[in-house]
Order: structure tokens, then sequence, then C-alpha cells
């Protein structure tokens, strides 16, 4: 029988669809009897999911200016070793 | 015949792309950096202390993208062959600042101590259940600003091995063998660090927003 602290540990393996089919069966059990860990898994999942809604890091101007400058550069020298 | 030949992992969009970036077309190298430098920026961070320093590791790698281009082959895809120019950047950078010791020195990864087992018995049953969220969707989550600017400061403060692949996986939905290949570690170290990284993450949202 798998004890509270054994699904949380295992959540990650289990969410990855990485278990044998007894292994998930095990968890499944577990859960169907356990409104902690229930709450548990809703929590983990919740966080994952809100992960995927942080925004990408704002790429100034600067940055972008400083690599359009990097590419010019780039092809600039191709081009004087061109022969 | 002659020997088999290596299966390429190159989509014909992007040897388009590659070829016209070769072409010295800036409009194409334009449209690669605007795809991947945000997820760049993101994982350079991991590594190194400051955004300017991030900033600057992503100016490096994108250098050693265009040096290399010509001679990339499409054994793996592009973006985890640019991926993996930056990650190599950034981890010398980030070795060279002192904040972090080199990932692959890590090993497996588990330098923390188990997270959170204060909170069962002996017998591994819960001492200090979860306490239930008012949330229960992203979307609601996404309204608090405040619980999302305690899910982004956690992340900032995760070891830099965790927040590399909670990084790749969670927030940019990468793939675990695309995550493993870039950073260049086992598909169980990748688990263990994701793991490690989510059950913090929800450590720090429950405490916010369940106040325990």
């Amino acid at each position: 029988m798998l004890s509270c602290k054994d699904i949380t540990d295992l959540l990650t393996e289990y969410l990855e669809g990485e278990m044998s089919l007894g292994d998930r069966m095990r968890i499944r059990m577990h859960l169907a009897m356990c409104g902690h860990c229930r709450t548990y898994v809703t929590q983990l999942k919740l966080t994952v999911d809100s992960c995927g809604r942080i925004p990408p890091p704002e790429v100034t101007e600067d940055l972008r200016e400083d690599l359009l400058a990097t590419f010019r550069n780039w092809k600039a020298e191709g081009a004087d070793s061109t022969p | 015949m002659g020997e088999e030949q290596p299966k390429l992992r190159i989509t014909p969009e992007e040897q388009g792309l590659i070829r016209r970036i070769l072409d010295g077309e800036e409009s194409a190298f334009a449209e690669l950096v605007e795809q991947y430098n945000g997820s760049m920026i993101r994982l350079a961070m991991a590594f190194v202390p400051s955004q300017a320093v991030a900033h600057e590791v992503v100016q490096e790698a994108w250098m050693g993208v265009l040096t290399g281009l010509d001679s990339f082959e499409g054994r793996s895809t592009l973006k985890t062959w640019i991926f993996r120019i930056l990650t190599n950047r950034a981890k010398t950078r980030g070795t060279r600042e002192a904040r972090t010791v080199p990932f692959s020195a890590l090993g497996r990864g588990d330098e923390d101590a188990p997270i959170e087992a204060e909170r069962f018995t002996s017998k591994g049953r819960w001492a200090t259940p979860p306490s239930p969220w008012a949330v229960s969707t992203p979307e609601a989550l996404l309204q608090q600003k405040e619980a999302m600017q305690v899910l982004t400061a956690s992340i900032e403060q995760l070891p830099p091995n965790q927040r590399a692949v909670v990084a790749m996986r969670d927030i940019d939905g990468w793939e675990s063998a695309d995550v493993c290949n870039v950073l260049e570690i086992s598909e169980t170290n990748q688990r263990v660090l994701l793991h490690r990284g989510r059950t913090r993450l929800r450590r720090a949202l429950e405490k916010h927003l369940a106040g325990i």
C-alpha cells in the first residue's frame, strides 16, 4: 500500500506517464481513497499549468538592435573572407 | 547501396530559413531571433546572476549560431542545437561569475534535503495536509497578480538546475528528451530536477494562497 508521502514523491513520474500499469493502478487506488492527496495532485497540476501561462521575458529594443548589429558584422566578415 | 544516411531532424521550413540567413537575409535572422530569444533569455537566467549578463550570453550564443550555421548538419533539431550553444555559453559564464557550479558536476541534482518530509507522520500519512486553495484553474490564478508574482519569484529562487528544467518543461513546454539533450543529463535526472522544482513551487503557492 502506497503512503501519502509515496504519492507526493512519485507524482511527477506518474504525471509523465513513465510508470508501469501496476504502479499507476496503485496510485489511482490511493487517490480514490485519499482526499488530501487528491488536493495535492490538483494543486501540483495547477502549479505546472500556471507556469505555462508565464509570459516570455521582454526582449528589449537594445538587445534586438545589438543582435541585428551582430548579424551585420557576421555578414560583413563573411563578405570580407569571400575571394 | 551505400552507407545509411543519418536521420535529419530539421524541417524543410528550417532548411529554408537557414539558407536565407546564410544568404545574408537580415529578416530571416530576425525571424529566428523572434522565435527563440525570449526562451533563451529565460534559460540563460538560470545560470547567470543578472538579466544584463543573460543578454550578453544570448548575444554570444547568437554569434555562435551564426558562425556555426553553415556546418549545422541537422542531426538534432535546429532548436536543440541553438539551445545547446546557449547553455554551454551560459554555464561557462555562470561559472566565471561564481554563481553556479558547472551543471554536470551536480550529478543527479539531488543536492537538496527531501522536501516537505516534515509534513508526514513516520508512517508516511499526512500530518499537515495540503490546504485547499480558493483558485482551481490557471486562468483564475492568472487573475491573482500577487500569486503569479510569487510563482515567478519562486522560480527565480530555484537552484539553477531545477530552474532550467522547470523553465524548459513547464514554462516553454519542451519535450523531456530535448531537455535532456540540451542540458546533457539523463532522463532520470531530469525527472528528479523537475519534481523537486515543481514541489517547491507548489509549496510557495500554498504559502501564499492558503497562508500555511
